[in-house]
């Protein structure tokens, strides 16, 4: 579009500082990932589904799941992927790899990263990753009490 | 239990495409120091800050501008002597106002300035609504709503 005298634009920043505070629930899975390396989800009693990332109670029965805690796998598929060539404010470099991930038995997805993928030439990439593909939970060395703690890998290779 | 808290912070950066009627109105304080508003010509109600179309009689009001007095009466006003985030509002304390000028139908929001402000409870007290007030226009003028203010006319 041509640019027009007549007609101005002002540039402005909104700057918001928040705090996330995680609960009962996402405190502890968060510290089990940090303190134990280990996937924690929680279990309805009255469905029976799995609930990753945990909630405190099922909105299906609306049966507290206080307690009814249960260790996953660490290995699980790949449910859905896009790859992010563009970069957004306060977000990592592109290229990188977001999905959706059934990790264990669990009934429910798990947004993450997914490493490991050469992302060199990102069209060839993407022919290499397909949904239901098999992946693998990476735990850090150093946790520090974030969903970054692990991170996602494909199984094969 | 529940300790954990993640603190971050989002930088948003925006671009505000003002529009021709609200362009014009700056690009006036800012080349030639005046105030200019909107008329209708149907009810015949002066706008300030200037609307694009009378939103009574559906009447574009490109073509009718109106040159404003510098002069007006005070609506409203509070005094603010909190901090808030955006990049831009003055250091508190300091006042905002509703104020109608040169005999505009409505107000437009600015800041009221050269008060004494460091007895904000007296300067509530003694502040009356219905205060003649006058625009004063910056020296150095960039297209903003900034390049003009509001004070007390007898002062």
């Amino acid at each position: 579009m041509a640019q027009r005298a007549d007609l101005l634009e002002i540039p402005g920043t909104w700057d918001l500082p928040w705090t996330y505070a995680a609960g009962e629930v996402g405190s502890r899975y968060i510290e089990e990932l940090r303190d134990n390396a280990r996937m924690m989800a929680t279990k309805c009693p009255g469905c029976g589904r799995v609930l990753l990332p945990p909630k405190s109670f099922c909105e299906r029965c609306f049966v507290s799941l206080k307690g009814h805690w249960v260790e996953l796998e660490p290995s699980g598929t790949l449910e859905a992927f896009a790859i992010v060539t563009i970069p957004f404010p306060e977000q990592r470099e592109p290229p990188y790899v977001v999905g959706y991930f059934k990790i264990g038995n669990a009934s429910t997805n798990i947004l993450h990263f997914l490493e490991g993928v050469d992302l060199s030439d990102p069209d060839k990439a993407r022919e290499k990753l397909h949904i239901g593909m098999p992946v693998k939970v990476i735990f850090k060395e150093k946790r520090e009490g974030r969903m970054t703690d692990f991170y996602i890998v494909p199984a094969e290779e | 239990m529940g300790s954990i808290e993640v603190s971050a912070r989002w930088e948003v950066p925006f671009s505000h495409d003002i529009g021709e009627t609200s362009s014009k109105f700056l690009i006036e304080l800012r080349d030639h120091a005046r105030i200019m508003g909107t008329k209708c010509p149907e009810c015949g109600r002066v706008f300030l800050p200037p609307r694009a179309f009378c939103e009574r009689c559906f009447i574009p009001l490109k073509d009718h501008w109106v040159e404003l007095e510098p002069r007006g009466t005070l609506e409203a006003f509070t005094i603010v002597t909190d901090a808030y985030a955006p990049a831009g509002l003055p250091r508190p304390p300091y006042v905002i106002c509703l104020v109608k000028l040169g005999g505009s139908d409505t107000a437009i929001p600015q800041t009221l300035q050269g008060l004494d402000l460091s007895d904000p409870r007296r300067v509530a007290r003694e502040l009356k609504v219905g205060a003649p007030v006058k625009a004063v226009f910056k020296e150095n003028r960039e297209g903003r709503i900034t390049d003009f203010h509001i004070e007390l006319m007898n002062v």
